[in-house]
């Protein structure tokens, strides 16, 4: 690029000649005009870094000079002003500033590097073009500053609190660069045009751009894999399968009932088939899933859920131990005496289907369990909460009025985690002869 | 005694001219004068006046295919808008040829900048341009030129932001496809002046928009008149020697603006659609994309997406682009696992991450950055730990792509998604507002 003066010796004359009646008005002007811009030093090594190019971002952070190289003064100087000047472009006058932009709730004003430590404050007293609402015009003094910036630290200045532009008066809307003028000044009131104390020393200008909005958008969909079978599984950890892929089966067996003992599944005698109930869970709910079951009514009359002989009439009594009703547990959990009719069921997690990952441990049993699905308290089998233990120590329960009763959750995603349903049933002298069922629907939900 | 009476002399004629530049830039319309005032723009630390003289050069590249021709007028058109509006079209009446010139002189109230296409889809780039704040609330000119690469009809456009009116005028020459100089100037008199810059061959075509309050309907002294939008003129002259040159033309007295662009034809090189650099520190990102959607993920298979972004910026010391967001995440705060480390896209591991290259793996995805024109216009490159195909990451705060110390150019951008699940990857809506943030260094 070529540089473009004009120069002509007629043209010198006559101005000068035309300055002559301008002599007591140019005098006045000169200290205003004579600025000292033209011979300010540039700042060097300049940058500017903001957290976020958003238009109309708010608290967003301004950086001059970035972390590892700063900027540099081209002027040794006391600096006791600064000045910070958004506009649309990088020179020319009058600067236009970019609508929306604002200095006005800035902060911090954090300085590194620099030799002399005086804090810098924001100026609001409206002077020498500072626009006292420091909206797109910041100025930052510090009277009392006494040591002079040379000119090889890297400096470095951070204002928080910064509102990017709108860009509503940008034709390129909303991918627009803007620029921070900066000028040092070796007075606290951005005085130029003087002698030492009284000019502006530094100048420079930094670069930035506000660019349109980029979003990325993906979807997880929901994922629920529930089933229900049999298993000859009868621990924490032994795997019943990949998945509900491996899970089948629609009942099982626990024999024939004894006075002399509780027969608890898996009944391996007396005709059981030796099988355990199975639930296994799959889900990514991010906020977890309940298990219940509902015991399925059947015909007959009173105690329809329990274990019984279909079409059988029941006493509404619970305490009747002649009718064709083994009295179910009930609702909280106890364990049962051999002879003393009772139906139950209880639960233990199994973990041998979980893929373990580093997102993800499956512990059932043990002092510091890591299984997602929790049975409730009520059909625990084994231990405690914060101990549980693979068993049915702790009893069994059942609602058999059909009411939908949880027993197990999880406070967020399962992976194949299964619980073991175990029943037992014990029958006293009296309960009549046949051939006892019961059946429930196994209800899983997830909250997404 | 004397040499205090020149010291006192010099130290008015500055503060005349400083004083005359303020006076004539907010007293114009009252100041009559057959002055002209003038600056420089050379360098970008002096804070220029209101009137601005500059002269640049065009950007060179190299076809030793061409072949010297005489330079010549062939067509012209024009047109002129009242009121607001962003656009203005005019259509060459006979097709435009492969090789020729056009040369697009636009101007409009308000506005500070114009987007010049075509219907052939020819590359324009503006030679000069001026804001006069003193004609009709402000009045922005400028001259763009592109050298035709496919013949045939061809309408151009000029875009702006809103704008009050629009004036447009397309010529188009042959004998000439390069920028040699310009210069652009702005005054207040009955004579419209672009300012003299000097030329450097012996063949040119010297090129003029001349705009003013008062209307600009003939032409200076040795020069053609060739298109008037509304009361605004180009015009023309050939010149056989190098030599400084102007282009003047008679107005009312009012304020004014003189753009002017010479061309030549170069045998041995054709000129390249490039950038003017400008002379001031320089920094223009445009985020070209505005959504990216992966879709449904799927743990047994990768989904991909691309954006792009530009940058062009001129800096001492380069520039960078950062991003400064989270990886995407739901309403209810669950992030999709970003990938801190560079590593291969792995379905059914849960992953985010992104490179700034061409892959092919997870699919035939991406683009390496693409320096516009070509290589010897520009550096962008993507950062270390973006920057190897099929090999993704992403870190808030990482550098993505950028220059070595002495950044020029533009480089045009693109980001290459991925994003894998696993089987159990917490369900919703993911989504991310990437925030790219470039930090030149001047």
């Amino acid at each position: 690029m070529s540089k473009f003066i004009l120069k002509s010796s007629s043209r010198i004359r006559r101005l000068v000649a035309l300055s002559q009646a301008f002599l007591l008005l140019a005098g006045t002007l000169t200290p205003l005009l004579l600025t000292s811009q033209a011979e300010a030093a540039q700042i060097l090594n300049r940058s500017l870094t903001i957290t976020s190019a958003l238009p109309s971002a708010t608290s967003v952070t301004y950086t001059i000079g970035d972390g590892t190289n700063g900027f540099k003064f081209g002027t040794s100087h006391v600096v006791k002003g600064m000045k910070f000047e958004v506009c649309t472009a990088a020179v020319g006058l009058p600067c236009t500033h970019p609508t929306g932009f604002s200095w006005a709730s800035s902060g911090g004003y954090t300085l590194t590097n620099w030799q002399d430590t005086t804090a810098f404050t924001k100026d609001t007293t409206n002077t020498n073009d500072c626009d006292g609402t420091n909206v797109a015009t910041l100025c930052l003094s510090r009277s009392g500053a006494s040591v002079s910036e040379n000119t090889t630290s890297n400096h470095k200045i951070v204002i928080t609190g910064v509102v990017n532009p709108d860009n509503t008066n940008c034709s390129s809307n909303p991918n627009c660069s803007f620029f921070v003028r900066m000028t040092s000044y070796d007075n606290a009131t951005y005085t130029t045009g003087g002698g030492a104390g009284s000019q502006a020393v530094d100048t420079g200008t930094v670069a930035s751009s506000t660019v349109q909005a980029l979003t990325v958008n993906a979807a997880v969909a929901e994922v629920l894999n529930f089933c229900i079978g049999s298993t000859a599984v009868n621990d924490a950890t032994t795997s019943p399968g990949a998945g509900c892929g491996a899970v089948s089966g629609t009942s099982i067996n626990i024999g024939t009932l004894d006075t002399t003992t509780t027969n608890v599944s898996p009944v391996n005698s007396n005709g059981g088939d030796n099988k355990n109930g199975i639930a296994m869970l799959r889900t990514n709910a991010a906020s977890g899933a309940t298990v219940s079951y509902d015991a399925i009514q059947q015909s007959g009359t009173n105690h329809k859920g329990t274990l019984r002989i279909s079409g059988a009439s029941c006493n509404a009594l619970d305490t009747d131990l002649t009718d064709q009703c083994i009295r179910a547990q009930g609702g909280t959990q106890g364990t049962f005496t051999a002879g003393q009719e009772k139906f139950g069921m209880t639960t233990d997690v199994n973990c041998g289907a979980t893929t373990a990952g580093s997102y993800y441990t499956c512990v059932s049993t043990g002092a510091s369990p890591s299984n997602h699905l929790v049975p409730d308290s009520n059909y625990l089998g084994g231990g405690t909460g914060g101990s549980p233990t693979y068993g049915t120590g702790n009893g069994f329960a059942w609602v058999d009025d059909g009411t939908v009763t949880q027993i197990a959750s999880s406070s967020t995603v399962v992976a194949d985690e299964a619980l073991i349903l175990r029943f037992a049933a014990t029958p006293s002298i009296t309960t009549p002869f046949g051939l006892y069922a019961a059946q429930a629907d196994f209800i899983a939900v997830p909250t997404y | 005694m004397k040499r205090v009476v020149i010291s006192l002399t010099l130290a008015i004629f500055l503060s005349f001219l400083s004083f005359a530049h303020v006076f004539a830039q907010y007293t114009s319309p009252n100041y009559k004068s057959e002055e002209t005032f003038f600056g420089t723009g050379g360098d970008p630390e002096i804070t220029s006046p209101g009137y601005k003289a500059q002269a640049s050069a065009g950007s060179l590249g190299v076809d030793p295919s061409a072949s010297s021709a005489p330079v010549a007028f062939i067509q012209g058109n024009q047109n002129f808008l009242s009121g607001a509006g962003t656009a203005i079209t005019s259509a060459f009446s006979s097709n435009v040829t492969t090789g020729h010139l056009l040369v697009v002189a636009v101007g409009s109230q308000g506005g500070t900048s114009f987007t010049v296409t075509d219907s052939q889809g020819n590359t324009y780039i503006k030679a000069a341009d001026a804001n006069n704040v003193n004609m009709s609330g402000g009045y922005y000119t400028a001259i763009y030129y592109a050298v035709v690469q496919g013949s045939g009809a061809d309408t151009v456009t000029a875009t702006s932001g809103s704008v009050s009116f629009r004036r447009l005028a397309i010529q188009e020459y042959s004998g000439a496809n390069a920028l040699d100089v310009t210069s652009a100037q702005q005054g207040v008199g009955t004579t419209v002046d672009t300012g003299s810059a000097t030329t450097r061959h012996s063949s040119e075509l010297i090129f003029g928009w001349m705009v003013s309050n008062s209307g600009v309907t003939s032409a200076g002294s040795g020069f053609t008149l060739r298109e008037t939008a509304g009361s605004e003129s180009t015009m023309d002259k050939i010149v056989n020697s190098a030599g400084s040159y102007n282009a003047t033309a008679p107005t009312g007295s009012s304020d004014w603006t003189g753009l002017m662009a010479t061309f030549y034809y170069n045998s041995a090189y054709l000129t390249y659609p490039g950038f003017l650099t400008p002379n001031e520190p320089f920094l223009e990102m445009t985020v070209n994309t505005s959504l990216v959607d992966l879709g449904v993920l799927d743990s047994t298979a990768a989904k991909t997406g691309n954006a792009t972004f530009t940058v062009r910026a001129y800096t001492d010391s380069g520039y960078s682009v950062a991003t400064v967001s989270q990886a995407p995440k739901t309403p209810g705060g669950d992030i999709l696992n970003p990938m801190t480390s560079q590593g291969s896209s792995t379905p059914g591991t849960e992953q985010f991450g992104i490179n700034l290259v061409a892959n092919t793996s997870p699919a035939t995805f991406g683009a390496n950055p693409s320096k516009q024109p070509d290589a010897t216009f520009a550096d962008g490159k993507a950062a270390p730990g973006y920057d190897s195909a099929n090999q993704f990451k992403y870190n808030a705060g990482d550098v993505l792509a950028g220059t070595d110390q002495s950044g020029w150019g533009q480089t045009t951008y693109t980001i290459s998604y991925i994003a894998n699940i696993a089987p159990l990857t917490k369900t919703g809506q993911y989504s991310m507002v990437h925030d790219l943030v470039a930090v030149p260094t001047y």
